[in-house]
């Protein structure tokens, strides 16, 4: 991480924290480090026009789905006629699992044990950009559907080896800033310096144990000895990071989140992590998975009436007959995405803002009910004035595009991603 | 599928398998070809590929080719991960785990990986319980270690040597004592105490391989260069994962020291820990996984999402219920196959009476038979109907979860999920048809939708018709015979059992038929194999169902009984040698 741009921002957050303190900008002589969120929901609306405005270009009326963004008007690029890329491979089917492994890896899945099931095809491109820039990631889920399932991952770091999301907000917390406190005392600053030595010794120690382990094996499970090496070289990583930066208190911790139960309560647990991730630059690039595919919320706090069992099964199952209640639904969901963004557009960073300096793609994995085509995808924040927003874009393509795209404005030099390397950006 | 093996390995088997079991009871089809007893160097057994056709061996003219399945590694699932951290340290984890791999059906399941995300929440809570270990209970386990005070070599070694033998799940070798007592040279100049130093090194330890994983590799011993033997350690943790979900306890860890863990000696081993109230506890695990009941415990813990229930006490009640059956039934009375499905008798307290049109004044379980001809068996509990049901409404059944239950956990055949089809046309051309669609019963919804599409039916015919034999029980499994005044229909006809299109008039005729039926025995024969493998798919589960289904259907061996079978036979010990 770049120590200035970290500074930047704590200057701001101590502001924000503090209600005494005015906001102050930084003078930026150059540009923070991007950041990218990426939040992927089900979709899945009864209707074209319940999510995509009529118009394109400049000039557009918001759909329902998105009534409540005209506070983010400008700083949103709505991009119409996405499909999930279909090799027409896996035709058997089950589109909740196809779908999630496809959406940020634009890849087919790959068999699992269980025929209900699926593996990642290859590298989602939140990890993509993580890997090609060397920047830190985090991976949160809403919540779970079973245990580990692929309906619950769409974040992968390779075919077969998925990056498994936090569902607990407390375990996201705890790996952004149980070890990151700090402190204006020089003997707190030496005792954390002190563990994270400390740590890093263990690690070190257990990389080595983890080779012989390896070499005892002759040559069976690679594949899981390689992701259980690559976690300790991140983790690694990060304790050499939090080496070099144990200092003064630059950026504020926020506290520890707790054991929030109902789903607005750990929505916001979440989003609050990934805003303050963001804003201490505990990771720079973030993956969200709202819920599952299939979430069978009952969507009570909204409230939707006359849901018995599952919003699923009774209102995304029968979208025909009870379209307004989708429509509620959805747009709780996405306005639970504005609130964070407002967030972001409200916190200066550099010469702007942080919706400036995080590019955020939100995608749905399903079209109209449960299909593969016309996916939302929503771009948010101008990528450092490289993205003109404020429009609707109408476009044809697989989600490949729009995944190449959405690296290349992180900065990753990709040509494409997934099942056809050489797709090329969209014309944005 | 692994390639298979030509060699004659039924020596190997014999060594490995040295004092053969001989019990219980003495079932033919028991002993299969080369397994133990011929002597005649038949083959190595049979997986996918078998010359007989009825599993008999005599005249050792049967061939069967058994391919030992891939070496693998298994990761500590989260219930075992907890189980072991706790017969280890003495201390409870207390953070929600939910990473275990379930391909194979269970929660133990053998394909599970460590990212990044899953190691931060390994390490952090092995430094709590680390931490909570050394200040409660280190000095009085390891007396040479003294709070405040330094820690000796010899202390570290000791410690590294005792609990290593235990955390590891076999002796610490020279090599790793080394390390350690390396990693403790290394890490002292930054341990602000002896405390903080010996929980570094109890954190380390718990983030080895040799702790998150248990190896099934096994060794080269006989004469096929392709067929290993797990090695004594390898055996006790797989046998003791299975069956108690945790770590070996000591008299398994000192047997395998002693090199006494083969043919009877396992069988004793297994027979002692399915006798234990852990091995009863892991059983009922089992079944819970089975049957899927084990959600009742969640539906307790999240009364306003099932409110169905009422009192949350009820799903907790049934959850009891569940486990009272399978302890009474399935251990205690060593019930078959057929009584597991068709024993008429089943355990209520004061929350559950109700549902059985009986009353209880009790909080503990006591035995209530069940007449009239309505129920029979682990199927017609209200528990296992209750869970199989909407969350929401207790007066309706759930046809296509039921329906799924019997074809996925008795017939082992599977159902993908839809794709892309478009119910609400289906759905708002029904809602022209009726004028009252609430007041339908649920078999007549769901007719009356999938009648309108197609593609509904074409996958929703192959198990519905399952759920309809259940149409009298509802959500909370309570016997109607009407919902409302429209009479309930639980008559099928054309159901596929067996290769067959039977006729079935309810849940009670189905029964008997899956009582008999080599599909369902085989498919929870191939369930048994899964729990203990950790793989959905295997030669294992092949070759072990392919010997057991029929004495289990033929009740030579009760359910119980089927456990300690799959656990003693030497095809569960066998690995395709690894590449050099």
């Amino acid at each position: 991480m770049r120590r200035r741009h970290f500074i930047f921002r704590s200057l701001k957050a101590a502001a924000l924290l503090s209600p005494v303190l005015s906001i102050r900008r930084a003078e930026a002589a150059e540009l923070p480090t991007k950041q990218g969120f990426v939040w992927v929901n089900c979709g899945g609306y009864p209707d074209a026009a319940d999510f995509f405005p009529a118009e394109s270009g400049e000039n557009f009326t918001l759909s329902p789905i998105l009534a409540d963004f005209e506070s983010l008007r400008q700083d949103m690029v709505i991009v119409d006629g996405v499909n999930i890329r279909d090799s027409g491979l896996n035709p058997k089917g089950n589109n909740h699992v196809r779908t999630v492994g496809k959406v940020l890896t634009a890849k087919d899945v790959l068999p699992a044990a269980d025929s209900e099931d699926g593996l990642p095809g290859g590298i989602s491109v939140d990890q993509l950009i993580a890997s090609q820039l060397g920047l830190s990631s985090l991976e949160m889920q809403l919540e779970y559907y079973g245990h580990n399932r692929m309906r619950d991952r769409p974040f992968a770091t390779g075919p077969n080896a998925f990056k498994t999301p936090f569902v607990q907000p407390v375990d996201a917390w705890n790996k952004l800033f149980q070890d990151f406190q700090p402190s204006d005392d020089p003997a707190v600053i030496e005792a954390q310096k002190r563990r994270l030595r400390l740590k890093k010794s263990m690690l070190d120690d257990v990389t080595s144990e983890l080779a012989r382990f390896r070499k005892e094996l002759s040559g069976i499970e690679t594949l899981k000895l390689d992701m259980h090496e690559d976690a300790i070289r991140s983790a690694e990583m990060s304790v050499s990071n939090d080496l070099n930066q144990a200092g003064p208190a630059i950026c504020q911790v926020p506290p520890s989140p707790g054991a929030p139960v109902s789903i607005p309560d750990r929505a916001k647990a979440l989003l609050d992590i990934t805003y303050a991730a963001f804003l201490c630059r505990r990771a720079d690039i973030i993956g969200m998975m709202w819920g599952f595919s299939g979430i069978h919320w009952r969507y009570e706090w909204v409230p939707i009436p006359n849901v018995n069992d599952s919003g699923h099964d009774e209102v995304h199952h029968n979208p025909g007959g009870r379209r307004q209640d989708y429509t509620n639904m959805s747009r709780w969901d996405w306005n639970q995405l504005r609130g964070f963004l407002e967030r972001l557009k409200n916190t200066p960073d550099g010469e702007g803002t942080m919706l400036d300096n995080v590019l955020t793609l939100a995608i749905s994995h399903f079209g109209v009910h449960h299909h593969m085509s016309r996916i939302p995808v929503v771009l948010f924040g101008n990528a450092q004035g490289q993205l003109k927003t404020g429009r609707v874009v109408q476009v044809e393509s697989d989600n490949d595009k729009v995944l190449t795209s959405f690296a290349n404005l992180m900065g990753a030099p990709i040509a494409g991603i997934g099942d056809n390397p050489q797709c090329g950006p969209l014309p944005l | 599928m692994a390639k298979p093996s030509n060699t004659l390995f039924a020596a190997g088997l014999l060594a490995f398998a040295s004092a053969c079991y001989t019990g219980p009871p003495p079932v033919d089809s028991l002993n299969p070809a080369g397994l133990g007893e011929s002597g005649d160097g038949v083959s190595s057994a049979g997986g996918a590929e078998t010359a007989g056709d009825d599993g008999d061996s005599d005249g050792g003219e049967e061939e069967e080719i058994f391919s030992p399945d891939p070496g693998q590694i298994r990761l500590l699932g989260a219930a075992e991960f907890s189980n072991t951290v706790r017969d280890l340290l003495g201390v409870e984890v207390t953070t929600e785990l939910n990473y275990s791999d379930i391909a194979s059906g269970y929660d133990n399941g053998s394909n599970g990986q460590i990212d990044e995300n899953l190691l931060s929440i390994l390490t952090i809570e092995s430094e709590r319980v680390a931490a909570e270990y050394v200040s409660s209970r280190l000095a009085q386990e390891f007396p040479c270690f003294t709070p405040g005070a330094e820690v000796t070599p010899g202390c570290a070694e000791t410690f590294i040597t005792d609990f290593g033998r235990r955390a590891y799940r076999r002796p610490v070798s020279d090599a790793q004592r080394k390390a350690l007592v390396d990693f403790v040279t290394q890490a002292t100049p930054d341990a602000a105490n002896s405390s903080e130093l010996m929980t570094a090194l109890l954190t380390r330890m718990l983030m080895s391989p040799h702790f998150l994983y248990r190896t099934e590799v096994g060794e080269v011993t006989g004469n096929d260069p392709n067929v290993a033997e797990l090695d004594p350690f390898e055996r006790a943790s797989l046998i003791s994962y299975a069956l108690i979900g945790s770590m070996p306890d000591e008299a398994l860890l000192a047997a395998a020291e002693a090199g006494e863990l083969d043919g009877e000696a396992i069988r004793e081993q297994v027979h002692r820990l399915l006798d234990s109230p852990r091995g009863r506890a892991q059983l009922a695990r089992f079944f819970q996984q089975w049957l899927r009941v084990g959600d009742l415990d969640k539906m307790a813990e999240r009364p306003e999402d099932y409110p169905k229930f009422g009192d949350p006490a009820m799903a907790q009640a049934l959850s009891g219920e569940f486990s009272t059956f399978i302890e009474e039934v399935v251990v205690e009375e060593a019930a078959t196959w057929e009584e597991l499905l068709t024993r008429e008798v089943t355990y209520v307290n004061r929350h559950t009476a109700p549902l059985y049109g009986s009353v209880s004044d009790l909080d503990d379980f006591e035995p209530l038979a069940l007449e009239g001809g309505e129920r029979s068996g682990v199927l017609t509990l209200a528990s296992v109907m209750a869970v199989h049901a909407t969350s929401a409404e207790a007066s309706r059944d759930k046809p296509i979860r039921r329906g799924l239950l019997i074809k996925n956990q008795f017939q082992c055949e599977e159902i993908g999920l839809p794709s892309g089809i478009d119910a609400s046309a289906a759905a708002a051309e029904v809602l022209d048809q009726v004028d009252d669609f609430d007041a339908l019963t649920t078999r007549e919804q769901f007719e009356l939708i999938m009648n309108q599409d197609e593609l509904c039916m074409t996958c929703h015919v192959q198990f519905m018709p399952f759920g309809y034999l259940w149409s009298n029980f509802d959500g909370l499994g309570r016997y109607q015979t009407h919902y409302g005044d429209r009479l309930l229909n639980s008559v099928v006809e054309d159901v596929p059992v067996d290769g067959v299109n039977q006729s079935f008039d309810g849940i009670m005729d189905l029964i008997p038929t899956l009582a008999q039926s080599p599909q369902a025995t085989e498919c929870f024969s191939t369930n048994v194999v899964r729990f203990a493998s950790g793989l959905r798919d295997s030669n294992t589960a092949e070759a072990l169902t392919h010997h057991l289904a029929t004495p289990l259907r033929e009740g030579e061996l009760s359910v119980i009984e089927l456990f300690e079978e799959v656990l003693a036979r030497p095809e569960l010990y066998t690995r395709e040698a690894p590449s050099q």
